[in-house]
């Protein structure tokens, strides 16, 4: 406020004294701890007049014209206009836009400042992700904010994440939250069939401005319908008004595998077999004739994990331009990135293109356009499942005696190599990399337009039309050099897929204040929501040649398939706030959707949420208190929320010949009852409540924000198990796995919990700076009500427990006398009868308790160093990969190097059984059964960034005529601190309602690179 | 002002429209790759539809395609595992819950009878079919399949009428209604052995009489092959249930009749006795290697067709993938046990002996014979495809003299026994059997008849005797099961008891 009377004073006297026509305006641009900040854009507002402050935030503009506007911006400083009088010395203090009162945030249809906001809402910005090597915005907010959890699903490039905004919400309805590019209301989740991937890798993290997620009913309710998992908004970066700037930036690094299994050696897994067979009664012989002499030293051995494991190479090239005047302004930007998987072959590779337009066309008509198109190729790998051709499940199983390649002619061995086509199906996992084909390739457009028309001065109509269109296609060929391909003659597998997902709304806002203190303002809309996905695919046989790729080629057509779906939403929305004096706050939101996921009668839901705010900091009696508490707000809300995130035409009795491949018997063309209808199902809700605080302290020195949260969903969209005698509403075609289940509105489900958020500006003393960000987050879920007053469901859902448990039996080791496995029952005695219900229990949780991150920027001058851990624990993951791995050596799969400890003789006191081939004593499963041994603790905190940055001193860049140049060198997932025996305890699915379990995941690589920004 | 105001409704105007227009927007979607009830079922291809997805759920690999055919011979003493990759090693060993385990398969197939059975019985349907013929047929074959599929769980949940253990008469949950709404489902006790093997005789005797009545000048008298179920089919299961309910007499008259029926080829709905030399003249030479025909003794064949099975289908699940090495990248993991071998061997001349092949010692160190029976001869190519016989007309013979030997028709018994063997290659037994030895020789002949078709371990069951696994190639013993053994009842799958508080676990589990 002094500032700004200052300003008027120094305008006074220009006033009085002479005018000038034209001057030189010098001055230095500050930060709120009065640190000059380097970097900040000057500009003469509607003119292309401007310049950058240096590293002394030192700046100076020749030919102002009198009573110029001076807009002063800086990336993550409110930007400023001042009116420049005649003066010729202008200093500016920026405040950060990270303090509470100046926040602008894009809460919802609706923009307002943070300090007026009443809902938990917390935000990332742009250039906290920029430059990360994370393909997609959703995998670098990780840890970043507090309330969301965040876990990739796969270490591929590009591919899955799951994204919980405070705790797990639903048992068989979706858990991701609704994002909102833009005001596109884009899909997530997978576009590809061929290795995993994600919707959201298809916009380019640079172009991202910022990143909020409304954390609950009173900030996210005004989209009602599929806002109970949270909403998080993202806004592109927009151009400036001022000279165009240039920004170029280039990327290069390394990916490597990280923690892979330490699997035994040829003359190991021999000795390891030897006793197997031996303890089966078979020959030593037998075994020796298969797998080698264990007591031959020499024995060759050879390395899969090796062969298929590299170190990969990423790089990215960035090119941006934006701009603007006073009615128009532009940001333009193109991209490439390409990364390589861990494993061979794989890769993904993305081409951006950003083009975002504002345009101020009259005083009362304003338009706006954002348009991204992109191309997304990525070459998977098969992933979570044992399978043999997938690598990360088969590679740690293949025996080590037997080479992928003949070294004397490079040709693909046959696995194994002494009797070919006896284990893992003869595949060969590397030539099945190298030679099978697995790609996806999609282009996708996000494109919207706003245009925006003032009625009056406080009434404004807006138009919104926003489109999410994806084009892809999927190969897979399997070339007749692969042996297990060859009777085929080869085979091509091509799927192409066109997705069109459209929304829409018209609304009135309005706004108006009275009486300078009451401010009102209110928004009325109508939305409508369409989302078509159609795929269809063919597969072919018999190539007269392997590197014929095209279906045209295959002498016999095999297959042709397809699928199609759509559904519509639409709903009306109003919210009214009021505020008293930016002090009292009170919100109100109402709407109303209709889903044709429903039933007639049951389409329409009613959501609702009220909210209320105190700002106690602008009370008379916090006067004396102002130096310290800058800020203080308190906040609460409650509502209800809406989940229709479930199959379109779940509610319907369905026909038609899913289950049955080339869909016929003996010619005749086939027809079954492919689906349970329930026409009574509705809406699943959530009933949401929030109490929360704002803190500021010192100016900014501290922020904190602390929320308790709870959410009741009710009306679960329950995938409800149903007795497989009906013979009706099975899962799973007729793959073994499936379930029978049966969508009904059935349960309850809590999750509660407490979001931290502090922030703290600890040393700026003699050019130096450290700063720290600290989230944490804690939660509960807790199942209240099953179906039917069920205590329980199968083995996964218990009332009293978390939606995701692990079930088995719990393993008391091996009995020293004989070697053999004993588990305790049920009453907690020992037995060695593994396979009976009566040793089943819960084992572990594997929804996390408490998860965060924590980030320190130390600065001093021109070098910055981030550092950036992420954390979550009180989960456990079931390790589905010792099914393989730690099974004692009695299949044929290689064996972790743990399993030597094996018992061999009585008195021996060991966790591993006496290997036995078959794993079956006196009708007792040794090893193939879920127990104890096969779960660990998940937990771990993980340093997830480390970056060290230098900005070149602009006074050597000015005889360049280089803006800017920064230049840096960053690694991720440097270390990582968990007893997770698995390969990484991040990639669990530990959000999923089914149990962690890592099966052939993909596992997440440790990332270094460099890099070089150039602004001109 | 006026201008606001005209910007405010035109605004209120075009929300209030997208109102109204609500319900009729909402309604559009409609799924394209799947159909309403009514709508699937509205004329004859849809019920066509129906029946033939039955069909095609039997050959599944998870019933008759694979695990019908092999998990009876690893459970009884026909079959070693000589490469464990992890497949019937349970079952081999008579892990307890190891069994055959086609419930959830039997239960999709009754429920597509089912739904089929009530569509049949609306009047409706009549006009929808056209024909009466075609309703009457479709309504027999649908009584066959359910009575089929019904009659195989019972063998591996229950006890036989009269065979019972401790008085432990319960089977399985018997529906003849279709789960149309989620409400169908309930919660169902298990029938008595008695209920459902009255109910499916019935149904057998009906369908019958189904097919008997269709007229002979009718289209629908006779489809091509026995892909499909037909008089001959029906009367050849009605069979089957009856020696296996007790009704011995019953079951060898109607074993009779079919013999007798029976047209003499597959193309007009037969089958016939194969002699000696239709039935081998070598390994690769036999009954079983056929392409495009149903075999010559099927009464029932389930036929499989290039596009059933995907990519590696067939290597990995195929019959002939598992039992043989012919097929590129195959399994090849089961074989016939020494004591099948030996006693295949045990008489001279006996045609069978040729399908058994030595390949000698895996190099896991088992002895390898080989069976020669499911030898991929529709395309090795796409793993070994084949069509895979349900019910053969050898079983009639044998069922017949069966029947006589229970019901004091011992010379009656004899004949019928030694008219089998003779078309087996083999002399004639001794006249003066008593009527256990001749039990004893038609439990033989069954075993060297139907090795790796899926009979043994409920023969054994039926004949209440023991399993004994003797002479494992590698010499280590293998218990067996004593005739009293609680596995020789599979345990209700678990999740199912969960499921249902009404359903009751089979003893010992």
């Amino acid at each position: 406020m002094s500032k700004k009377l200052l300003l008027c004073f120094a305008l006074f006297i220009g006033l009085v004294s002479f005018a000038m026509a034209q001057r030189t305006v010098t001055g230095t641009i500050t930060d709120e701890t009065a640190s000059p900040v380097i970097q900040a854009t000057v500009v003469v507002k509607g003119t292309t007049q401007g310049t950058v402050t240096d590293e002394n935030g030192k700046f100076k503009l020749e030919n102002v014209a009198n009573n110029a506007t001076l807009v002063v911006s800086y990336a993550g400083a409110a930007t400023q206009e001042i009116n420049s009088g005649v003066l010729t010395q202008i200093d500016v203090s920026l405040k950060s836009d990270a303090s509470i009162g100046e926040v602008v945030i894009q809460g919802g249809y609706l923009v307002e400042e943070k300090r007026s906001a009443v809902g938990a809402i917390a935000g990332v910005k742009g250039s906290t992700i920029e430059n990360l090597p994370m393909q997609s915005f959703d995998r670098a907010m990780q840890g970043r904010i507090a309330g969301v959890q965040i876990a990739a699903t796969s270490g591929q490039p590009g591919g899955a994440l799951s994204v919980r905004i405070r705790g797990v919400n639903s048992i068989s309805a979706g858990l991701e939250p609704l994002y909102i590019i833009d005001g596109i209301q884009v899909r997530q989740g997978a576009i590809s069939g061929q290795g995993s991937s994600n919707a959201l890798a298809s916009i380019n993290p640079n172009d991202i401005e910022s990143i909020e997620v409304l954390k609950d009913a009173a900030a996210s309710a005004i989209y009602g319908a599929q806002a109970a998992n949270g909403v998080v908004l993202i806004t592109t970066k927009r151009g400036k008004n001022g000279p165009s700037q240039i920004n170029f930036s280039v990327q290069e690094g390394v990916v490597q595998p990280m923690n892979l299994y330490n699997v035994m050696n040829a003359q190991q897994f021999a000795q390891i077999k030897q006793a197997s067979y031996v303890n089966n009664g078979s020959p030593a012989s037998a075994a020796t004739a298969l797998f080698g002499d264990p007591s031959n030293p020499n024995l060759p051995s050879y390395s899969w994990t090796d062969a298929v494991f590299r170190t990969g190479r990423q790089k990215s090239y960035d090119i941006s331009v934006n701009g603007g005047d006073a009615k128009t302004s532009f940001y333009i930007s193109g991209a490439f990135t390409r990364q390589e998987g861990q494993v061979q072959q794989n890769f993904w590779q993305r081409g951006s293109l950003k083009a975002n337009f504002t345009h101020q066309a009259t005083d009362k008509l304003s338009i706006g356009l954002a348009l991204n198109g992109s191309w997304q190729n990525s070459y998977g790998a098969i992933e979570n499942g044992n399978f043999v051709n997938g690598p990360f499940s088969t590679t740690f199983a293949l025996q080590p005696y037997s080479p992928a390649v003949n070294p004397e002619t490079g040709a693909y061995n046959l696995y194994p190599t002494t009797s070919p086509g006896s284990h893992s199906f003869g595949y060969n996992i590397l030539q099945g990399l190298n030679q099978e084909v697995r790609t996806g390739k999609t282009f996708q457009f996000l494109g919207s337009t706003n245009i925006g028309y003032k009625l009056t001065k406080d009434l404004t109509l807006n138009f919104l039309g926003a489109l999410d269109f994806v084009d892809g296609r999927d190969d897979n060929q399997r070339p007749a050099t692969i042996p297990a391909f060859a009777a085929q003659g080869g085979s091509s597998f091509v799927s192409y897929r066109r997705i069109f997902n459209f929304n829409g709304n018209v609304n009135l806002q309005y706004s108006k204040t009275f009486n300078t203190v009451h401010k009102v303002s209110g928004i009325l809309g109508y939305e409508y929501k369409i989302e078509q996905d159609e795929r269809a695919n063919a597969t072919g046989r018999q190539f007269a040649n392997p590197f014929f790729r095209q279906l045209s080629s295959a002498a016999v057509p095999v297959s042709v398939g397809g699928t199609y779906t759509e559904y519509v939403r639409q709903g009306i929305f109003g919210q009214a706030k009021y505020d008293y004096n930016d002090t009292y706050f009170v919100d109100f939101t109402l709407r109303r959707d209709g889903s044709s996921r429903f039933g007639q009668d049951n389409r329409w839901g009613v959501f609702y949420a009220a909210a209320a705010a105190w700002r106690i900091s602008q009370e008379g009696f916090m006067e004396s208190l102002k130096s310290t508490v800058t800020d203080l707000k308190l906040r609460v809300s409650y509502g209800v929320l809406g989940n229709s995130d479930i199959g379109n035409f779940d509610y319907i009795g369905l026909f038609g010949t899913s289950g049955a491949t080339g869909a016929s018997y003996n010619g005749t063309s086939l027809l079954r009852q492919t689906q349970l209808g329930n026409g009574l199902l509705a809406w699943e809700k959530q009933a949401q409540f929030n109490v929360g605080t704002d803190i500021e302290l010192w100016k900014g020195k501290v922020t904190l924000s602390v929320d308790y949260w709870n959410k009741l969903t009710t009306d679960l969209l329950f995938n409800r198990q149903i007795a497989a005698d009906g013979g009706a509403g099975y899962d799973g075609g007729n793959a073994s796995g499936g379930s029978y289940v049966i969508r009904g509105n059935t349960g309850k489900l809590l999750n509660r919990g407490f979001d931290v958020d502090l922030k703290t500006n600890n040393i700026d003393k003699n050019g130096f700076k450290w700063s720290t960000s600290f989230n944490i987050s804690f939660l509960r879920n807790e199942i209240l009500e099953l179906p039917d007053g069920k205590q329980r469901i199968g083995t996964s859902l218990f009332v009293g427990q978390p939606v995701s448990v692990i079930w088995g039996a719990e393993y008391a080791g091996v009995n020293p006398a004989n070697g053999r496995v004993v588990v305790l029952d049920t009453l907690g005695n020992p037995t060695y009868s593994t396979g009976t219900v009566l040793t089943q229990k819960i084992l572990a949780k594997s929804i996390p308790t408490y998860y965060g991150g924590f980030s320190n920027t130390f600065s001093y001058k021109n070098i910055t160093l981030d550092i950036f851990f992420q954390y979550q624990g009180g989960n456990s993951a079931f390790l589905g990969d010792f099914y393989n791995q730690a099974n004692g050596g009695v299949t044929a799969d290689n064996q972790l190097v743990s399993q030597l400890a094996y018992w061999q003789k009585p008195g021996d006191v060991t966790n591993v059984p006496r290997p036995v081939e078959g794993g079956i004593v006196e009708g007792q499963d040794q090893y193939g059964f879920s127990n104890s041994r096969f779960v660990s603790d998940a937990s771990y905190i993980r340093l997830k960034q480390v970056r060290l940055s230098y900005e070149v001193p602009s006074n050597i860049l000015s005889k360049f005529k280089v803006r800017r140049v920064n230049v840096y060198a960053q690694a991720i997932n440097l270390w990582t601190y968990t007893k997770f025996a698995g390969i990484d305890p991040e990639v669990v699915g530990q959000t999923s309602a089914n149990g962690a379990s890592t099966y052939g995941t993909y596992p997440q690589g440790r990332q270094f690179n460099v890099g070089l920004a150039f602004g001109f | 002002m006026k201008n606001i105001t005209k910007y405010i409704y035109a605004g209120l105007t075009l929300m209030t429209l997208g109102l109204f227009s609500c319900n009729q927007q909402l309604d559009g979607p409609y799924p394209r790759a799947s159909l309403i009830p009514s709508v699937a079922l509205s004329d004859s291809s849809g019920h066509i539809g129906l029946l033939m997805s039955s069909y095609r759920r039997l050959h599944e690999f998870g019933y008759y395609g694979q695990t019908m055919l092999l998990a009876p011979e690893a459970l009884a003493d026909n079959a070693v595992i000589f490469r464990n990759t992890n497949r019937y090693i349970s079952e081999f060993a008579n892990t307890a819950g190891a069994h055959v385990d086609i419930w959830d398969d039997v239960y999709r197939i009754t429920n597509d009878c089912n739904y089929l059975l009530e569509e049949l019985n609306d009047q409706s349907s009549a006009i929808q079919l056209g024909s009466q013929w075609l309703r009457n047929r479709l309504t027999a074959e649908a009584l066959f399949v359910r009575s089929l599929v019904y009659h195989d769980l019972c063998k591996i949940y229950g006890y036989e009428p009269g065979k019972e253990k401790g008085g432990w008469n319960k089977t399985v949950v018997f529906r003849l209604k279709a789960t149309k709404n989620f409400t169908d489902i309930g919660t169902p006790t298990r029938a008595t052995n008695t209920e459902i093997y009255t109910q499916i005789e019935a149904d057998l005797i009906k369908a019958v009489s189904l097919f008997d009545a269709i007229s002979a000048t009718s289209t629908y008298k006779i489809i091509p092959q026995n892909f499909r179920a037909n008089a001959s089919s029906a009367r050849a299961l009605l069979a089957r249930v009856q020696l296996y309910m007790g009704k011995n007499a019953e079951a060898a008259a109607t074993a009779d009749a079919t013999i007798a029926g029976a047209p003499a080829s597959a193309t007009l709905g037969g089958a016939v006795l194969a002699t000696p030399a239709q039935y081998a003249t070598s390994a690769t030479v036999n009954l079983f290697a056929n392409t495009t025909n149903a075999t010559l003794e099927s009464l029932f064949e389930l036929s499989i067709q290039t596009t059933d099975w995907s990519t590696v289908d067939g290597a990995n699940n195929g019959m002939c993938s598992l039992t043989t090495d012919l097929v590129t990248n195959g399994q090849f993991i089961i074989g016939a046990s020494q004591s099948l071998v030996d006693e295949l061997n045990a008489e001279a001349g006996d045609v069978r002996q040729r399908l058994i092949v030595d390949k000698g010692i895996s190099p896991t160190g088992f002895k390898q014979w080989m069976v020669s029976k499911w030898r991929g001869d529709k395309s090795i190519a796409v793993g070994g495809l084949e069509n895979i016989p349900v019910i053969r007309m050898s079983e009639m013979y044998l069922i017949s003299a069966e029947g006589k030997a229970r019901s004091g028709n011992l010379a009656g018994a004899i004949t019928t026994l030694n008219t089998f063997r003779a078309a087996r290659g083999l002399g004639t037994i001794n006249a003066a059997s008593t009527s256990a030895q001749v039990l004893d020789a038609i439990l033989k002949e069954n075993r060297k008849e139907f090795f790796f078709e899926g009979h043994r371990f409920f023969d054994l069951k039926r004949y209440q005797l023991g399993i004994t696994k003797v002479n494992n190639p590698d010499g280590s013993a293998n218990p067996g099961l004593n005739a009293d053994d609680y596995r020789f009842l599979a345990r209700v799958p678990t999740n199912e008891i969960q499921l249902n508080p009404n359903l009751v676990q089979n003893p010992g589990y």
